[in-house]
């Protein structure tokens, strides 16, 4: 009876986060960061978190990345609690694309380092499956396999971009988590990024989170909408339906501050 | 006119030789103007910057024909000595705003040293603590709250949105005749966006103020530009008044920094993959021969090997052999 109830992908209960402020000898505040996150996420949809800044958008982010850190309620992938899986099962479903890439990839060591050492620690491949998978990951990305043996400093943006691409997608993640920094790019990198993503999304089916803030980009991408505010939930559902018909205030807000005065479209 | 540039050249120094960056440059801003210059990562924009405010080392080499700021003739003075006249009257915001700030004082001892007190304008008998009182409202005005705790707090606590708002706060509270920002806006949410660009037209209305706005993304404040000028490989490649560029861009490379953005393009459905230039900028040691957009142009020719001519339009030009949207200026005439 169990097999026939749908399992999603990734189903998020009662997430919470709080942490202690020590101060001084004995004063003691708890602040609550997250609480009351609920959302699930099917196989090949996007889930884009947004709201203001410090609303927890990345604190949510880092948990889904790693389950150690201690947190309230459960995130089940397949089911299961994310925690009980090992951790070299683990690193297969869920992995974080950093966009911000100069900050990101250590330019000290070469290429083939970097894309080796994720399958070197979590896999029991020999070294000519590690090589196999490792041109295959560059090829997807579009990046000749001869860069391996160079360091990151001489690749162009482009590149680098391509190079934190691979490094999320060794592994061959099923869900992708992808930071804000996408959006410090310039515009045709953006660009370039998002339709990568895109193109992962419609050849591996990889679910993606995103956060962003840009509601011109979620308007784009996203299948699924959730709006945090100070660390609560206030809007969570199809992305259109909420950005054409906003009921929260917090929505109509950000959706109002998006539509500002400054902004010109072209007439077309 | 404020500022005046004439044929401004950079080289940057390698091992063995000089590395032309920027050539040709030419820059006019005018009183009250919102001057604004687009381009993406890796076409100069910041060094420009630095060499226009003569922040550099032995490792540029900075030439120009002409040189006016004001009614200064600051052409033929010495680095340090141009650096000191514009210092006073003219304020950065620079695009790592972490990195900017003094990692080892509190914000609020950096912010007081800021404002000199040329700033103070009041009644005589409000002169004491009016540093505290000033760099308290302006922190009001950039939408920060908890100004105590901010005040003692040191940089490598804050995030980085504060870090900018901070030093978009340091630099408007000085009053400068010149504003030179570099990506101010930039990773911040909407609703902060337009607090600092309110802030900036408040600025340029009532206090008289100019500024230089360079950004690598066309959207946020098209509207707050007055004019545009696409830099591309340390050339500008299209200029004019924002209108103009926007609804009838001539040059390649303003149309595509405008398609990449997907609600400036209506055809585009949801998902769809956004149309990008192939490839990438060229660096500067390869710059190719002729039209920098050459090899990535998607309506290059033959004749694109070589420099295209300036092609003067109503109120700007442009570079390009075959412009886009002719018949829509044509139209509007
Ligand atoms: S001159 Fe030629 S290569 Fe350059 S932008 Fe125009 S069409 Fe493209």
């Amino acid at each position: 009876m169990n097999q026939n109830k749908h399992i999603p992908l990734l189903q998020v209960k009662n997430l919470g986060l709080t942490i202690k402020n020590r101060k001084y000898l004995f004063f003691r505040k708890k602040v609550e960061i997250l609480k009351d996150i609920n959302f699930t996420l099917e196989k090949g949809q996007t889930l884009v978190l947004t709201g203001d800044a410090g609303s927890g958008k990345s604190s949510l982010l880092h948990i889904l990345n790693n389950p150690d850190i201690p947190h309230t309620g459960e995130v089940l992938v397949y089911g299961k609690p994310l925690k009980d899986y090992e951790r070299r099962d683990r690193v297969g479903f869920i992995r974080l694309l950093s966009s911000d890439y100069n900050n990101a990839i250590n330019p000290h060591k070469r290429v083939n380092f970097i894309l080796e050492q994720p399958l070197k620690i979590n896999t029991d491949y020999s070294t000519v499956q590690r090589d196999y998978r490792i041109d295959r990951i560059l090829e997807y990305v579009g990046l000749s396999s001869s860069i391996k043996y160079s360091h990151p400093g001489f690749l162009t943006s482009n590149q680098m971009l391509r190079l934190a691409f691979a490094r999320a997608l060794v592994m061959e993640p099923e869900i992708l988590l992808v930071d804000s920094n996408i959006e410090k790019l310039d515009a045709q990198l953006r660009s370039h990024c998002l339709n990568m993503l895109l193109d992962c999304q419609e050849e591996k089916e990889t679910a993606l989170v995103i956060c962003l803030n840009d509601i011109g980009l979620i308007k784009h991408i996203a299948d699924n909408i959730l709006v945090l505010s100070q660390g609560r939930q206030e809007d969570y559902g199809n992305a259109k339906f909420i950005i054409s018909k906003p009921e929260k205030e917090i929505t109509k807000r950000l959706i109002q501050d998006y539509n500002n005065e400054y902004r010109i479209r072209p007439e077309r | 006119m404020l500022l005046d540039i004439r044929n401004l050249s950079i080289q940057l120094r390698s091992e063995t030789s000089y590395i032309q960056v920027c050539k040709n440059f030419d820059l006019m801003i005018n009183d009250g103007e919102i001057c604004s210059l687009v381009g993406s990562s890796g076409s100069g924009k910041s060094l420009i910057i630095n060499a226009i405010m003569g922040m550099y080392g032995h490792d540029m080499k900075v030439t120009m024909d002409y040189f006016k700021f004001r009614d200064m003739d600051l052409t033929n003075l010495s680095v340090a000595e141009r650096r000191k006249i514009l210092s006073s009257e003219v304020a950065i915001i620079f695009q790592e705003a972490r990195a900017s700030l003094d990692p080892e004082l509190p914000i609020g001892v950096q912010m007081r040293a800021s404002l000199g007190s040329h700033c103070f304008d009041d009644k005589w008998y409000r002169w004491p603590f009016w540093r505290f009182r000033a760099v308290n409202n302006i922190l009001h005005k950039v939408g920060i709250k908890n100004t105590k705790q901010i005040l003692r707090a040191l940089p490598y606590q804050l995030s980085e949105v504060l870090c900018q708002k901070i030093i978009i706060a340091m630099a408007l509270s000085r009053k400068p005749k010149l504003l030179i920002a570099d990506s101010p806006i930039s990773g911040m949410t909407s609703t902060s966006q337009v607090q600092i660009l309110k802030l900036f037209h408040s600025y340029v209305e009532n206090s008289k103020g100019t500024m230089l706005y360079v950004t690598n993304d066309l959207g946020p404040a098209s509207n707050l530009m007055d004019t545009i000028k696409m830099l591309y490989c340390g050339q500008i490649v299209e200029s004019g008044p924002k209108e103009q560029v926007i609804n009838c861009p001539h040059h390649p490379f303003t149309q595509s920094m405008i398609n990449a953005i997907p609600e400036f393009n209506r055809q585009v459905k949801l998902k769809m993959k956004l149309d990008v230039l192939k490839g990438d900028p060229p660096e500067f040691t390869q710059t190719p021969i002729g039209c920098p957009l050459g090899p990535r142009c998607p309506h290059a020719d033959r004749e694109c090997n070589t420099m295209p001519p300036i092609v003067k339009t109503k109120n700007g030009f442009f570079r390009c052999y075959y412009p886009l949207n002719m018949e829509k200026d044509n139209e509007s005439k």
